[in-house]
């Protein structure tokens, strides 16, 4: 048995999912946050659960919608479980009537109990059940699982009934076109025909498409507009089908709360909207969001994540190298076992695993941004200026994902309507600094920048931010020209982050992060070690003739300019296309250092400050990782594009790093 | 010397399955690991291709 999970966006639909599987999907508190529909086993067995991305109705606007209502359409499932937020239930109900039109068996989870119980909203839902056909409904709690076993009671019983769609009287012309309609699909096999010609007549272009294929196109369009003509012809305030649809089910809705809900008292301000007049506010909004970011990184170095990757550190090199070496000396290991382990994969993978406590640092503060609600205000910030430059604020939701990794960041630009704006969001979200990257700017502000750690990582993020938002203007008003569209991010209530839900999304962000190290960061630490180890004159060479020296020399003439023209900077950049934490790997490997410490002043005779910096920079904005580039190539299909963000980042990145260098240069820095 | 031809194999091996895994699946992209890929018509393949590029 196949179950749906349907339901608004951030309703807690993946809360559910979670609690009914036992799996821990991403869930955070704005809406957009499934973007791709998510497949689980319920605890019992019984059965398969699919958690959809959210939607307000089966009319798809934007790609993660269109997900949503292509399930519906064309896969096998038995029951539908429509996930309702109580304390907004008049809008919910919108979706949960098209779907019983639909007319499959459905569960109804009323979540957010909680949520509006404060909001002194009652809701009778025996009463709500008759009224929707006697779907089961069930109040409860997805944060928290309350209720949760007694909504999934129901799914074996529910799934056997047989259930008829629910009838809505649309007024005598819209009856008359969907019986014609209904008529012309005499001959052919379609699940739910009087469902499909409404959602025809609502314009929903899934629909059509599917209509297409049975009836020609030029017919389906004379109906519309025959249809459309006669509707609103004497109505005043409705201008096309699609209005009189909406209000029609409007007067359903509320005549069936007028029986279910009563509201025992009504709520002024609430607590959000207090909240919002000062982190939206039109001028203190941007610099409380670089507060933000800057407390973040405050807390990523120098409170808290830098003294403890210390301590990681004093162990890898100390104990564990130590134990490690004994080992191979009691077993008889030759030189060559002993260097590929200590000078190849401790070095390697050890120099990248010290950096974990920072990572997880900044992944927590970033899951805490996401399941607060501040993440949608950032957004809502951010849309002045995205809108000068031709985007709209909800793009700026895949980049704050982007700084977490990337590619989650292009996965989420799926909830931005507009094509062109989607593709511009995907191939300028690379240029937010992922926490991969972050691995290498605690590499070097530790040798470089001990006093102003927090700032200079700021000031890199900084960068990313003002460049993508800059290509922004120049692509949107050159490359892809386009009308722009209208920003609605919705302002989720803030909630205080459940611990569980905060350690659950850092670890599930973080972990990725030490699998690599344990899999690829191990394979390519093995290779480039044995790269340095090996040469044309044999085995065991002096590293400046090894192979690698030679790969990384060929292309060291090109970065003089930018202030690092040593073959090991081309090495290490060579490498982190792969995956930016392998540069620190490279270097690790390439200045043979036994600990943190030791690494940092070998760097300080390949670099100076400010060469040190453009590195960072160049670092930054070069090429996005081999996995990002994959999902380009998936989310924009079109292999140009993705050679595209290939190459106009590896432009600007050389252009800005050598403007800085140079500008740097003459203004006196070392 | 058993030992050290037994470590390197197992060093080796591991590291190029390791590397090999990873070129794989970053080609591969989001759809791999999902458990209706064949089924799926919303995400994986063509069905809505015209909606994904835009030019
Ligand atoms: N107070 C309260 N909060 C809840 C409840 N259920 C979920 N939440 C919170 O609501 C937010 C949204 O939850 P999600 O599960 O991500 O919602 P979703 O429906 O999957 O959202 P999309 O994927 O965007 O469609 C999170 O911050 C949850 O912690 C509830 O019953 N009560
Ligand atoms: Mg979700």
């Amino acid at each position: 048995m196949n179950i749906a999970l349907a339901g608004n966006p951030n309703t807690g639909k993946t809360s559910l999912f979670n609690i009914l599987t036992g799996s821990y999907e991403y869930v955070g508190n704005w809406t957009g946050v499934t973007v791709e529909k998510k497949v689980g086993v319920l605890k019992n067995k019984v059965g398969r659960l699919i958690d959809l991305p959210g939607i307000y109705s089966l009319n798809p606007l934007s790609r993660d919608e269109g997900v949503a209502t292509q399930f519906l359409l064309s896969e096998d499932f038995s029951l539908i479980l429509n996930i309702v937020d109580a304390a907004q239930i008049e809008r919910n109900l919108y979706l949960t009537i098209q779907l019983l039109e639909y007319g499959r068996p459905m569960v109804i989870g009323l979540n957010m109990i909680d949520v509006a119980k404060s909001r002194g909203f009652q809701i009778d839902a025996k009463n709500l059940s008759k009224r929707l056909l006697g779907s089961p409904i069930v109040p409860i709690v997805a944060r928290t699982g309350k209720g949760c076993d007694q909504l999934a009671a129901n799914f074996q019983a529910m799934k056997e009934r047989k259930v008829e769609p629910l009838f809505i009287d649309y007024g005598p012309e819209l009856e008359q076109a969907v019986g014609t309609l209904i008529e012309r699909l005499n001959h052919v096999e379609l699940p739910s025909k009087r469902w499909m010609a409404l959602q025809f007549f609502e314009g929903n272009s899934l629909v059509r498409e599917l209509l297409q294929k049975h009836i020609a196109s030029s017919e389906l369009t004379a109906l519309f507009e025959q249809t459309e003509q006669q509707v609103i012809s004497g109505k005043t305030g409705i201008k096309n089908l699609q209005q009189h649809i909406r209000s029609v089910r409007g007067d359903v809705i509320r005549a069936i709360l007028s029986d279910c809900l009563t509201r025992t008292k009504e709520v002024e301000y609430t607590f959000s909207e207090t909240v919002d007049q000062i982190v939206t506010n039109k001028y203190l909004g941007i610099p409380i969001f670089l507060l933000f970011m800057f407390l973040i990184f405050k807390f990523t170095f120098d409170w808290v994540g830098t003294p403890l990757s210390d301590l990681l550190d004093a162990f890898f090199s100390g104990p564990l190298t130590e134990w490690l070496t004994q080992a191979l000396v009691a077993v008889g290991a030759s030189d060559f076992i002993q260097a590929v382990l200590l000078n190849g994969i401790v070095a390697g993978v050890g120099g990248v695993l010290v950096f974990v406590p920072q990572i997880f640092m900044l992944f927590f503060l970033i899951s805490f941004i996401e399941d607060s609600g501040y993440m949608a205000r950032v957004a809502m910030v951010m849309d002045k200026l995205m809108e000068m430059i031709g985007l709209n604020g909800k793009a700026f939701i895949p980049m704050i994902i982007g700084f977490g990794c990337n590619v989650p960041g292009v996965m989420a630009a799926r909830t931005i309507e507009q094509p062109k704006e989607r593709l511009l969001t995907i191939i300028l979200t690379p240029l937010m600094s992922c926490s991969a990257r972050l691995s290498v700017y605690s590499l070097f502000v530790g040798a470089f920048f001990t006093q102003h750690q927090a700032l200079i990582v700021l000031s890199l993020y900084l960068l990313g931010i003002v460049v993508a938002l800059g290509l922004a203007k120049i692509f949107s008003s050159t490359l892809l020209k386009q009308s722009s569209s209208m920003f609605v991010v919705e302002l989720p209530p803030y909630r205080f982050p459940q611990w569980r839900t905060l350690m659950r999304s850092t670890w599930e962000k973080g972990k990725g992060f030490i699998r690599k190290a344990g899999t690829f960061i191990f394979g390519g630490s093995v290779v480039i070690w044995f790269l340095s180890y090996a040469g044309p004159g044999g085995l065991n060479v002096d590293m400046n003739n090894s192979y690698l020296a030679m790969i990384g020399g060929l292309i060291a003439p090109l970065f003089a300019p930018l202030g690092f023209g040593t073959w090991q900077a081309g090495a290490a950049l060579l490498t982190g296309f792969l995956a930016k934490e392998v540069v620190v790997s490279t270097m690790n490997i390439i200045y043979v250092a036994p600990d943190l410490a030791t690494l940092q002043g070998t760097m300080a005779n390949f670099y100076s400050p400010l060469s040190a910096y453009s590195f960072m920079v160049f670092l930054l904005l070069y090429v996005p990782c081999l996995a990002t580039v994959a999902v380009i190539k998936k989310e924009t299909a079109s292999a140009r594009w993705t050679w595209f963000s290939i190459g106009y980042a590896l432009m600007i990145a050389y252009l800005i790093a050598l403007m800085i260098y140079w500008g740097g240069k003459f203004l006196g820095f070392q | 010397m058993l030992i050290n031809i037994l470590l390197g194999v197992l060093i080796f091996g591991y590291a190029g399955w390791t590397l090999y895994r990873f070129v794989r699946k970053s080609k591969e992209g989001k759809c791999a690991g999902c458990s209706i890929k064949n089924s799926c018509k919303s995400a994986c393949d063509a069905q809505l291709e015209e909606q994904k590029a835009p030019l």
